[in-house]
């Protein structure tokens, strides 16, 4: 048994050679990660992928050929990012697309798995959802506010799906590792060993030394499984492994999916060449079947002003003239009839404590300053004109001793307010109890016959 | 000797575990360095640089691969207001700065 990962995340690439090695031998099963709430919850609550349309092609275009050679299934997983429908739908439409392009005959499986208000009240009062992380619990009153949400499945409904005879699977929010865990349970290898190697394969040859965007294979015992980066110029180490177990993760030892519990706490590891053989995971079952839900909930929408300065006084006062600003500007707007409750300012000083905010400990040693001003309210009409309001405000502004009366700021952009998108916020982080691990993950199928 | 851990770990390394939580990796070469680190990194001097409660800091050593796991909520949430670094991966940097003693043996 053979499974194939062809890249960390779909869209990230891989290489020629690679794959084409990946062809020379029977494999299984091809696979890839496609999503990730990595990049916030932007990807959410938009339906739009962090990826491009050009680079998920590209990526499916070498994976789909590969199952067309082999004869191997293809497994992806949280398509478009975060496996919201619309993002299923849209890695469909590139897939279909290919289909056609490489006259290749396939049975495509869709997984849905959104869920919806009714769903996560029901859940509510039934009191079948828990908290992860610390979030504070859901209430009804919570859920009304909420954007759209995802069920993170496992192994089960594409199993569901693969039975029902599909080449290809294209699924929602997926748990990572049962993208790959998945087809080797169902054709009984250990499902200890299966779920470990799921964990490993998910990234790639991010496993791997050097890492990158590349294909890594899996082939598997009764007690271990080996991997190996499909690349000649790359190595499995127990290195680079240990920090697959620790990456992401509050634990590495132990990995809750929806039906156990992963233990990786006797795990051992065995270089042999390139490749790396490990044993010594298992899995406990669990009574409590759960899916982690992710939900956000809409903002309003931004608008962005960059500014820098290179003016030594003001770089030596940023600190106290953005505040006095702040203040002016808070008057300003409120005199054009905006309420303070329809907008949030945020501000970040580059050079000054940028990217630690309120952890920084050094003190600024450097000749400008980057000012990034980002207003964020209930419309993008409002938060142009808030942003527009203190823009002004900043260039011409006066300080003590200035010299520079022409303007503080430098701006690179024309205009300089730009459009920062919608906003959204993450406002469901729970586990929710199922009865049926395939209920909430409805399928769909269409036969492509170019 | 007063060493920073920036001067001794292979790896420091910060990332989101999940949007509310932040996790940070440090690995060292040998037991001396990290044996040190592991007595400096308490949840007490963990929570003072990152302005959490000790209670919410979690910290796994890891002997064998002489890695120490810290975890702590992030605040605020990946891509919550204000945030300002999404990935959660620019976070490591007063670990970096933080002081420890190593007991250096003298030879003879």
């Amino acid at each position: 048994m053979r499974v194939v990962a062809a890249t960390g995340m779909l869209g990230y690439g891989y290489e020629a050679d690679s794959m084409r090695a990946a062809a020379e031998s029977e494999i299984d099963l091809v696979g890839c990660d496609g999503g990730s709430t990595d990049g916030g919850p932007y990807y959410l609550g938009s339906g739009k992928a962090s990826c491009s349309r050009a680079a998920v092609k590209s990526d499916l275009a070498g994976m789909l050929e590969l199952a067309r050679i082999t004869g191997a299934p293809c497994v992806v997983g949280s398509c478009g990012t975060a496996g919201t429908d619309v993002q299923v739908e849209w890695v469909w439409e590139i897939v279909r697309e290919l289909l056609h392009e490489l006259k290749f005959e396939a049975k495509v499986a869709l997984i849905y798995s959104e869920v919806s208000n009714e769903v996560l009240a029901r859940a509510v009062s039934e009191g079948r959802l828990r908290p992860l992380d610390g979030v504070s619990q859901l209430t009804t009153e919570g859920v009304s506010g909420i954007e759209r949400t995802v069920a993170m499945m496992g192994i089960e409904p594409i199993n569901a799906a693969l039975e029902a005879g599909a080449d290809i699977v294209l699924a929602g929010r997926c748990s990572d590792a049962a993208v790959f865990a998945a087809l080797p349970i169902r054709k009984g290898v250990n499902p200890a060993v299966a779920w470990c190697a799921g964990k490993f394969l998910e990234c790639g040859a991010m496993c791997a030394e050097p890492r990158g965007p590349d294909a890594v294979s899996v082939t598997y015992d009764n007690e271990s499984f080996t991997i190996i980066p499909l690349s000649e110029d790359r190595t499995c180490t127990p290195e680079t492994l240990t920090e697959m177990m620790l990456h992401e993760n509050a634990n590495p030892f132990l990995h809750r999916e929806p039906n156990g519990t992963l233990d990786l706490s006797d795990i051992i590891f065995t270089q042999e060449g390139r490749s790396v053989r490990v044993a010594g995971a298992s899995f406990l079952p669990t009574e409590d079947y759960s899916v982690r839900l992710e939900g956000v909930r809409r903002i309003g929408h931004r608008a962005v002003i960059v500014a820098a300065t290179r003016d030594p006084r003001l770089v030596a006062s940023i600190g106290s003239y953005l505040a006095e600003a702040e203040e002016r500007g808070y008057v300003m707007v409120s005199a054009m009839g905006i309420g303070r409750e329809d907008y949030a300012i945020h501000r970040r000083v580059y050079g000054l404590n940028g990217v630690l905010g309120q952890l920084e400990f050094e003190k600024p040693t450097t000749h400008e300053m980057a000012l990034i001003f980002e207003v964020v309210a209930r419309t993008s009409e409002i938060a142009q004109a808030v942003a527009s309001a203190f823009r002004s405000l900043i260039l011409h502004m006066d300080f003590p001793e200035r010299q520079c009366t022409e303007g503080n700021f430098a701006l690179p952009f024309s205009p300089s307010g730009l459009d920062g998108g919608e906003v959204f916020e993450f406002a469901v982080w729970h586990a929710l109890r199922l009865d049926d691990p395939l209920a909430a993950f409805p399928i769909a199928y269409n036969t492509v016959s170019p | 000797m007063t060493v920073s851990i920036g001067e001794l770990a292979r790896i420091c390394r910060s990332k989101n575990a999940g949007m509310a939580l932040v996790t940070i990796d440090v690995s060292f070469d040998d037991d001396l360095t990290y044996m040190a680190a592991k007595k400096a990194l308490t949840p007490d001097v963990v929570g003072g640089l990152y302005r959490v409660e000790p209670v919410d800091v979690k910290i796994i050593s890891w002997d064998r691969m002489r890695t120490l796991k810290l975890t702590f909520p992030r605040s605020p949430r990946s891509g919550g207001p204000g945030d300002l670094d999404v990935y959660g991966c620019q976070l490591h940097a007063p670990i970096l700065a933080l002081p420890v003693n190593i007991e250096v043996q003298e030879a003879g």
